[in-house]
């Protein structure tokens, strides 16, 4: 073979070669999506304040990229919230990875609120869908790094003596990893 | 990595147009077609459209300064029994593409296969838009019925690395048209 067909031949390889390296490990990713269900009965409930931890690691998914894990893209809440008082109630939530807050004070004061503003009327119910959702979401960031860890706590707050009950929480969670 | 984009794409831009002249043969042109993303469960099909030159340097070798704007699909997800939407989002992204086959003489066909960077600001409702590094290969076929028009048509993958890890490649199915200036 001579020389200068031999490099013609190949030619075609160098881009490709360049393009791998430049990349590095992004120019094969993939984004995967896991819609975790809680169960009602993992929500630990006491009238106004709710809580319930999300453990990604137990999902399928995660277990099969963890070691690949690059970035959570996008996080997202729905759930029904239910207000059987008369009066309306505004509801809060927030995460944490400390699971063990037990009350609104601490809550307030070291987790991170993510949903403010949620408006219950009174005798009502409202249905927090992934649209209504991103209307309300704040501290994306903080949130997306507490996904990452594949565990965290969310907790919902209404002011007493209001209470509300909380249901059909399901968590959508969207995440890059090498593929 | 931000100036770094800036400055390959001028010095790209730069050499090419300074090349016009020596090289005496450039087209413009437009072209529309298919956004695929490739392994993202978070976005569905789209599409794009876009404009570019291209500076033929040597009889093997042009560059292409080019500008695309592509949407993704909304992706819908069961969530707890019910069908929820999520917008895509978009990508629009400028740079330059090496492009390199067989480009003298009007031959009826001509293959070529692509090599690019390029910068790509991507956009999804209600998560901070980034702008990012992009690099982009593929391969292309240009049939020229006239000497001062051309028909292509390409596929090209374009990867996009995103703030804190991980990246968004996709597969770009487009036609388009291209008007030759300046002499053989």
């Amino acid at each position: 073979m001579d020389r200068k067909k031999f490099n013609r031949k190949y030619l075609w390889l160098l881009p490709l070669l360049f393009v791998a390296a430049v990349s590095g490990c992004w120019l094969f990713s993939g984004t995967w999506v896991i819609i975790y269900a809680v169960d009602k009965e993992d929500i630990d409930t006491s009238e106004h304040f709710h809580k319930f931890t999300v453990d990604l690691t137990k999902e399928s998914v995660w277990q099969d990229h963890k070691d690949d894990l690059d970035n959570i893209e996008d996080v997202a809440f729905t759930f029904k919230l239910i207000n059987p008082f008369l009066s309306p109630a505004t509801g809060q939530v927030y995460v944490s990875s400390d699971s063990t807050l037990s009350d609104s004070a601490a809550v307030a004061s070291s987790a991170t609120i993510i949903l403010d503003g949620i408006t219950i009327p009174g005798g009502d119910s409202i249905h927090v869908t992934m649209a209504h959702y991103y209307d309300l979401l704040q501290n994306f960031e903080t949130l997306r790094g507490l996904v990452k860890s594949g565990v965290f706590t969310a907790y919902a707050l209404v002011p007493a003596p209001l209470a509300i009950e909380l249901r059909n929480v399901v968590v959508v969670v969207t995440f890059s990893a090498g593929l | 990595m931000k100036k770094i984009v800036c400055l390959s794409l001028i010095c790209i831009f730069l050499v090419g147009a300074s090349s016009v002249a020596a090289a005496g043969k450039f087209s413009i042109g437009g072209f529309a077609g298919l956004n695929i993303p490739i392994g993202q469960e978070d976005m569905g099909n789209g599409t794009l459209f876009g404009v570019k030159g291209r500076v033929l340097l040597l009889p093997f070798l042009g560059v292409e300064p080019n500008f695309v704007f592509s949407q993704y699909g909304d992706k819908e997800h069961n969530v707890g029994g019910e069908t929820m939407t999520r917008e895509g989002g978009d990508i629009t992204s400028f740079g330059a593409d090496a492009v390199f086959g067989s480009f003298s003489g009007f031959s009826q066909a001509r293959f070529y296969g692509l090599l690019g960077i390029n910068s790509n600001t991507l956009k999804r409702e209600k998560i901070p838009d980034q702008t990012r590094l992009g690099l982009s290969f593929g391969a292309g076929i240009e049939f020229l019925p006239t000497d001062v028009f051309s028909i292509e048509v390409r596929a090209r993958i374009h990867a996009i690395s995103l703030d804190g890890g991980g990246g968004r490649d996709n597969l770009e199915l487009t036609a388009g048209l291209n008007y030759y200036f300046g002499p053989e």
